[in-house]
């Protein structure tokens, strides 16, 4: 068995596997953790300027509106070769793991931050108007009362986009980021090591599959519905 | 700042005076209310009723300025809220506790701290201060028990009951209660009605209460207002409007508590209402009448006992029955020559 498995998988080399998976990971977690912090005050500002928000605002709706938008109709490959320019002035190569983070990043934010917007919008309008009533300020409904209801769907938007990440950086892979995604085209397509492919889908899927399970766990502990 | 003065002589408390409230709509406008001049007076339990769309829930959300007047004013002890804004809105509003029909309770906080996040809010005591007094709150409207259940693990009523609570936590002088009881079973209605009663009497609160329930203004109030399409039909003592209402709206709020009995075909059927004791049989007893009962009650309304039967009254005597009845103060009405 072990003899037919490594016959098989001849051309994997589990050195270059960890070090492909470890980029994986940096582009992941670097990504996602600023497409939080780039994300969550764009979906707030949405939330809030929208026509049924606490501060309706159609120029600030339509302006952060557009460009979530414009951001999301490009394609990330594409989007991530039309960045180039800004990527070199920003981390100073546009290769590698630093070189897949701002276009990682200004794809899943708006994303992030139109997910966050429709969890807000969840939030149960009684109980803004409940807190609303006891003489909460903007800001305090906000912080106090948006945010802390909506968390179990921010959680949710979150973890969507960590899943959506993990697709981009496998794209951001073939046009020079490094990572599984790498791997699977220079070695799985244009070598035809089809065992080197299956490796990295398998691992691929096992990382989506990880991130659900985390997302949906802390969503059931933040939850009391 | 506003001062709410509870121990003032100035028996009015909340006054609206020429207030309107036009809603732009996508084609058009929509007047929610028209011309409102009403005063509700320190400590009593006010009445606002009205079916759907009369603009009840709209007026008393003027109170707290959820909802901003067009046209008119509010005034709160003599004080325009017309100026409050930011840091004067937010002390009047501590100062109004709220309550709705979907209590607007926070999720993600357990009874406990529901009440004490009303004190947060207006950054009051420390957090042991504030949770003593929460528990004190929750001891007051029953839950002491269930202080550390999330909402999803009480009741209608007993959720209603933690968001009495918060309201009550800033020490308001006046609570409003928009359709407070209209999500609930009876059983859960009756239990806050009577905790509103209580309120009103051990704290001297002054309650505004929003209902489309006669039955709710009968057992609860002292007054009631009616509107109807944003305008005001009738205004009056509880008594005065179910024992002799003006308007049509007010007879028909008055009829609905009530209805005539469908099986009785008799032509001898009157509807008898009376304030204070019962008189009905006094009256009659020694004439060479029938009485029979089809339907009734005698209930407790704030003021007193309030009867209300739907009899046949027949026999010879049956003329002078009725004019002995109305000479006793009963109302005699649906008489068929």
């Amino acid at each position: 068995m072990t003899e037919f498995l490594s016959a098989f998988f001849v051309n994997v080399d589990s050195g270059e596997i960890l070090r492909a998976s470890l980029e994986t990971l940096g582009m992941l977690f670097g990504a996602l953790v600023l497409s939080i912090v780039l994300g969550l005050p764009l979906g707030i500002g949405l939330s809030v300027t929208s026509p049924s928000g606490l501060a309706p605002n159609r120029l600030s709706y339509g302006a952060l509106s557009l460009i979530v938008n414009v951001l999301r109709s490009v394609p990330f490959v594409i989007l991530f070769i039309l960045l180039i320019p800004v990527t070199l002035a920003l981390v100073g190569t546009s290769l590698g793991v630093r070189g897949a983070i701002p276009p990682l990043v200004l794809g899943a934010a708006p994303f992030l931050a139109r997910l966050i917007e429709m969890a807000l919008r969840e939030v149960d309008p009684a109980v803004v108007e409940a807190t609303q009533a006891l003489g909460a300020s903007k800001r305090q409904i906000v912080w106090r009362t948006l945010l802390p209801e909506a968390l179990p769907g921010l959680i949710a938007a979150v973890t969507v986009t960590a899943i959506a990440l993990v697709s981009y950086t496998a794209m951001a892979g073939v046009v020079g980021a490094g990572g599984l995604g790498d791997l699977a085209v220079r070695y799985g397509y244009q070598r035809f090591q089809t065992d080197v492919m299956l490796v990295t889908v398998v691992l691929i899927i096992l990382l989506v599959q990880g991130l659900q399970v985390a997302g949906d766990a802390l969503v059931a502990r933040f939850s009391h519905k | 700042m506003v001062e709410i003065n509870t121990t003032s002589a100035q028996a009015d408390l909340i006054r609206f005076s020429g207030l309107s409230k036009r809603f732009q709509l996508k084609r058009g406008h929509q007047d929610a209310l028209a011309g409102i001049d009403l005063t509700i007076r320190r400590g009593e339990i006010f009445g606002i009723i009205g079916p759907s769309g009369s603009g009840k829930s709209t007026l008393i959300r003027m109170i707290n300025r959820l909802e901003r007047p067009t046209q008119g004013r509010v005034e709160i002890d003599g004080v325009d809220l017309a100026g409050l804004d930011g840091a004067a809105l937010s002390a009047l509003r501590h100062k109004l506790g709220m309550i709705f029909q979907q209590f607007g309770l926070l999720s993600t906080k357990t009874a406990l701290q529901n009440v004490a996040f009303a004190l947060e809010l207006a950054g009051t005591g420390t957090a042991s201060s504030r949770k003593a007094r929460a528990l004190e709150l929750l001891e007051r409207v029953g839950l002491s028990a269930h202080a550390d259940k999330y909402p999803a693990q009480l009741s209608g009523g007993q959720k209603q009951r933690v968001a009495i609570a918060r309201a009550l936590a800033n020490n308001p002088n006046i609570l409003l209660c928009d359709e407070a009881t209209s999500a609930l079973d009876p059983y859960a209605t009756q239990d806050i009605l009577s905790l509103l009663t209580d309120l009103n009497r051990d704290l001297g609160l002054t309650i505004v209460l929003v209902t489309h329930e006669m039955e709710v203004v009968r057992q609860v109030c002292d007054r009631v207002a009616i509107l109807d399409q944003g305008r005001l039909a009738e205004v009056g003592a509880v008594a005065d409007v179910l024992l002799d209402p003006q308007s049509p709206e007010a007879v028909a709020l008055a009829a609905h508590l009530l209805p005539r009995p469908e099986n009785v075909a008799s032509s001898e059927l009157v509807r008898l209402t009376w304030f204070g004791e019962d008189r009905l049989h006094a009256t009659v007893s020694g004439l060479d009448v029938w009485v029979s009962l089809h339907a009734g009650q005698v209930s407790h309304l704030k003021s007193g006992l309030y009867g209300d039967v739907w009899a046949t009254v027949s026999g010879p005597e049956r003329l002078t029955a009725l004019a002995r009845l109305r000479d006793a103060g009963l109302k005699v009405g649906e008489v068929a020559s």
